[in-house]
């Protein structure tokens, strides 16, 4: 074939020109460190890279979640630890309380003391996570107990069954009587705008001083408004019992000044907001969940309305006030009712204690839970993030010699054509 | 017995020869350098001999009968063929690549980039639905996630009008060749009327064709009538461009209506100058136009098509099984091959019938039931890009305001929408999606172009709803929680998850434009060849033209020194023979 020096001088060219592209590509990867800088010198690479990265990204988010979730049950826990302390503390005062007689100064010591932990025992139901409310469930801005006294009217509606009634020893006409009394959420409670009529019973009002155990009739139930009680006497409970066992029964009544301490009814019962006309048509029951990873949740929230009983408020009430009640005008057989009441308060202490305990235990295990998924993202991140790295970025190494090689095949290639293009025949004519 | 002066003019003849030569070998090294030149040689004939009375014949010397090229047009012609697939991938190279850039994937600042930030916020917003800060962090995700693809978009249709005026500067491009090519089409044949041949006017015509067949796919072929008279005549798909003198150009002419729904407005379609249109959407076309015009339109195939259910009735078409729901709202339609004006239209989901109101004053006179709009492209051009991001918005819009409107007790407003929608709030618009199980066609009111965050929300963050009950608190997160179930959920596309979709687009676009640099290499290395072959049969060399100087300048030489020696036995004839 024909060859002529424009030929060569045009192959020169060619060759030189694909060798620098070459020597481009290498310096580019080099320089950034990766193999494609456009999706199209690679379409799977970059591909899996759009996937890594979004992994990658997802990955990250669950983390901060898990980790935000570990802080929130954190937070919880000290508070339901701390409340089993004072709440141990009070068991011990009951034990003391259910033993030998004391004094007067001591009664007065053992009852500041409870108030004291009354009012840190619902104070830990207030703890809050950077301003939320932490078992509140999804009101997360309104607190458990009133931190002010608050004069906003509610009216409340207790759905009561057979197992809310108890039966309690009260004093009457001196004498120790068995009394049939269903407790309600609070005391202090209105006198009027209540429900008239409670399972075919007619409700009428008294008070705890008022009241004649032993004159109750039978076709109605007694509204103590000072303590908070719904008394019957035998055979109005026997009439009702079979009601109340079948369906709750409601009950209907208003509280028009709230204390320091005292529940807010918004997070335990059904209830109406009288000034804004607010209503709560169910007990509170919150699921809180935070995604921690991909297709997993967890709920990181307790429900304050069942660790802090109302129960647990009016259980702790009774007993400063039982403690109240015993002062050195008390008759033996006052004495005596009194013992006995701290006996069974025993119970039901040893009853929230283990309420507790099973709350603390169900956030130990989740905690378990977050940790071994907190290392698990971790691992995953440093997998998912090894993985974009092997597939998008280049071998240093290997990226420089071929820099280097190509760089020298540049240079014989100048050379080379250098020699040849500057050659002709004229050069030997004479 | 012959002339005395015989000797002497078989000499001069000689001389003249050689001196010719000699120029002519002078212009190639002159025009070694001459791009698309053709090295030019010499026919040397010896001149008639005349009878040397009776003792034989004796040659009276040489001439030059012509001066003649090297070029082989077997050589030209695949080269001009080679040449318009090189053209066509070169303009589909560099415009897919400015595309991918344009998506800017593998990027921290593309689509994937922005979706995964959308999302990422939602989930921290769940886990803290109360606090102001996490509301501010998701709606600002979500403002520039909308705002992202508005910019896209902008984008996109400047691409779309360089790809236009990419269009009208080949048509400029082939119409100026043309022009050129006629009128040394007449000078040649001018100049070859003595029988001579116009070899550099030929060299300069054949580059002139080399720069058109870039352009476009040509046929040129040179033709002897019965006279002997040639002509050379340029065609493009069997249509005439040159043919001697006569040339018909070609012009474009802005579309009156839309293709496609997303096409810029006014883009040039190609006519003759006769009137006919010139298609270029077929196989056999080629070329950087096609290039350009594949980038411009390409669809991948999917325009509009559907089946009348009957024939027009007061200037109302019905059809039914649309391939999509998404048309220009007002333009030309095709009912059975003929073209038919619609000034609006109407598409009702419940029965899948579509309805166009046509325009008044048109006679129908085609019997086909095949209705359709606009051409179908075989290529993933611009079109194609667009319309998948608009899918992808509108499913989004769809997903986000559909979760979000359930929200407070059904109250809540929609999420994304368009930049000009009004009913955001209270009565139900057109985006509402109260009732719905499927995406309404009214959804295709958004485009990328438009897609716009709900702004109500960014001046109120009460309007953001985390959840569907009215009296729940303010840390409930059920409807962030369904909101971030969509980024998982496989069933939203087609292709799957929204980050799937995504990455399918990017490639797609990769693979393509990955095949048309690849093409454009392996064309480019044909061509190179191709180009090693013409250089081997036209090109200058240098040392060739060396010997041929050499050559030439011993034949002048010896041809001087026959002048010369003649000159002595003239001398010796006149002055010695005869003593006066």
């Amino acid at each position: 074939m024909r060859i002529t020096n424009s030929m060569i001088r045009n192959n020169t060219l060619w060759s030189l020109n694909k060798s620098e592209e070459l020597l481009n590509t290498y310096n580019t990867q080099v320089s950034t460190g990766k193999k494609i800088q456009k999706p199209s010198e690679d379409p799977i690479v970059a591909v899996r890279a759009l996937k890594f990265r979004s992994n990658i990204s997802e990955i990250k988010q669950y983390k901060t979640n898990s980790e935000d979730a570990d802080s929130w049950l954190g937070v919880t826990e000290q508070a339901i630890s701390n409340s089993t302390d004072l709440l141990e503390r009070a068991r011990a005062l009951c034990v003391q309380g259910s033993s030998d007689t004391y004094s007067v100064e001591d009664r007065d010591s053992i009852i500041s003391e409870l108030e004291q932990i009354k009012s840190q025992l619902l104070n830990e139901g207030n703890v809050n996570y950077a301003g939320r409310y932490v078992f509140s469930g999804y009101k997360t801005d309104t607190p458990m107990v009133y931190t002010s006294d608050s004069n906003v009217p509610y009216e409340i509606t207790q759905a009561l069954t057979d197992e809310d009634m108890e039966t309690v020893e009260r004093l009457s006409n001196n004498n120790i009587t068995d009394v049939n009394r269903i407790r309600l959420g609070y005391s202090d409670l209105k006198t009027t705008d209540f429900s008239a009529t409670f399972a075919g019973l007619t409700v009428v009002q008294t008070t705890s001083d008022a009241i004649d155990y032993s004159t109750m009739a039978d076709g109605e139930a007694y509204f103590l408004s000072d303590t908070g009680e719904l008394v019957f006497n035998d055979t109005a409970k026997a009439a009702i019992n079979t009601a109340m066992a079948a369906a709750p029964v409601d009950f209907s009544y208003q509280k028009t000044s709230f204390e320091i301490g005292d529940l807010v009814p918004n997070n335990y019962f059904v209830c109406e907001n009288l000034n804004t006309g607010e209503q709560i048509t169910q007990i509170p029951d919150d699921n809180m969940v935070y995604q921690i990873s991909y297709n997993q949740d967890i709920q990181v929230n307790t429900m304050g309305n069942q660790v802090f009983t109302a129960d647990l408020a009016r259980d702790m009430e009774e007993i400063i006030n039982a403690f109240k009640g015993l002062t050195e005008t008390s008759s033996e057989i006052e004495k005596d009712m009194i013992g006995d009441y701290f006996e069974s308060m025993l119970t039901k202490m040893d009853d929230h204690l283990n309420t507790f305990s099973r709350s603390r235990s169900i956030i130990g295990s989740k905690t378990n839970r977050l940790e071994l998924t907190i290392n698990r993202l971790t691992d995953d991140t440093t997998n998912f993030t090894e993985l974009l790295s092997l597939n998008e970025d280049v071998d240093m190494t290997e990226a420089v010699l071929n820099l280097s090689a190509q760089e020298t095949i540049y240079k014989a290639a100048m050379m080379a054509g250098a020699q040849i293009m500057q050659q002709s025949l004229l050069d030997f004519v004479r | 017995m012959a002339s005395s002066f015989f000797g002497l003019n078989v000499a001069t003849q000689g001389l003249y020869t050689a001196q010719t030569a000699l120029n002519v070998t002078g212009h190639n090294i002159a025009n070694a350098e001459t791009e698309g030149y053709s090295r030019q040689y010499v026919i040397q004939q010896a001149t008639r001999p005349l009878p040397n009375f009776g003792e034989g014949m004796v040659g009276t010397g040489s001439e030059i009968t012509n001066v003649s090229q090297y070029r082989s047009v077997y050589v030209d012609t695949k080269y001009w063929n080679t040449n318009t697939d090189l053209g066509q991938y070169e303009v589909k190279a560099e415009m897919l690549t400015q595309l991918e850039s344009l998506m800017n994937e593998t990027s921290d600042t593309g689509i994937s980039a922005h979706l995964s930030d959308l999302f990422d916020n939602l989930s921290t917003l769940s886990t803290n639905p109360a606090e102001d800060a996490m509301k501010a962090n998701f709606t600002d995700a979500c403002d520039s996630f909308a705002d992202y693809f508005n910019s896209l978009a902008s984008q996109l249709e400047d691409y779309q009008r360089i790809a236009n005026l990419g269009v009208k500067t080949s048509v400029d491009e082939i119409n100026r060749v043309a022009d050129q090519i006629g009128t040394l089409n007449s000078q040649i044949s001018n100049l070859e009327i003595s029988g001579a041949s116009a070899n550099d006017l030929r060299d300069e015509r054949a580059k002139l064709v080399d720069e058109l067949s870039a352009v476009i796919n040509i046929t040129a072929v040179e033709s002897t009538d019965v006279n002997g008279k040639k002509s050379f005549a340029v065609k493009i798909n069997g249509q005439t461009l040159v043919d001697g003198t006569n040339v018909n150009n070609l012009e474009v002419r802005s579309r009156e209506s839309l293709s496609n729904p997303e096409d810029e407005s006014d883009l040039y379609d190609i006519y003759w100058s006769t009137g006919q249109r010139l298609y270029i959407n077929t196989t056999s076309a080629s070329g950087k136009l096609k290039g350009y015009m594949d980038v411009r339109d390409g669809n991948n195939g999917e325009n509009f098509t559907a089946t009348a259910t009957g024939p027009v009735v007061a200037d109302t078409l019905t059809v039914s099984g649309c391939s999509k729901t998404d048309v220009p709202a007002s333009g030309t339609v095709v009912i059975g091959g003929q073209k038919v004006d619609y000034a609006s239209v109407d598409y009702d989901d419940a029965t899948g019938i579509m309805t166009f109101n046509l325009e008044p004053g048109q006679t129908i006179t085609a019997t086909g039931t095949d209705v359709r709009i606009g051409e179908s492209v075989d290529f993933k051009g611009i079109p194609y890009y667009t319309q998948q991001l608009n899918e992808f918005v509108r499913t989004m819009a769809w997903n986000f305001n559909q979760t979000h409107q359930s929200g407070d007790g059904n109250t809540g407003q929609e999420l994304f929408g368009y930049a000009d929608y009004a009913d955001y709030q209270g009565t139900a618009g057109s985006l509402d999606t109260t009732g719905l199980t499927t995406r309404p066609s009214s959804y295709n009111e958004i485009t990328i172009d438009n897609f716009s965050f709900n702004q109500n929300i960014l001046e109120d963050y009460g309007l953001l709803k985390n959840t569907v009950n009215t009296d729940s608190g303010e840390s409930a997160s059920d409807v962030y929680l369904d909101l971030m179930a969509l980024q998982h959920d496989a069933d939203i596309f087609e292709k799957g998850e929204p980050a799937s979709f995504i990455q399918s687009i990017v490639s797609e676009l990769g693979i393509d434009t990955k095949k048309a640099d690849t093409f454009q290499k392996s064309q480019d290395n044909l061509v190179t060849l191709i180009r090693q072959q013409r250089e081997a049969i036209s090109s200058v060399d240098v040392n060739e033209e060396t010997t041929d100087l050499l050559r030439f300048q011993q034949a002048y030489n010896l041809s001087a020194k026959m002048i010369s020696v003649m000159d002595e036995v003239y001398d010796v004839m006149i002055n010695q023979l005869v003593r006066v």
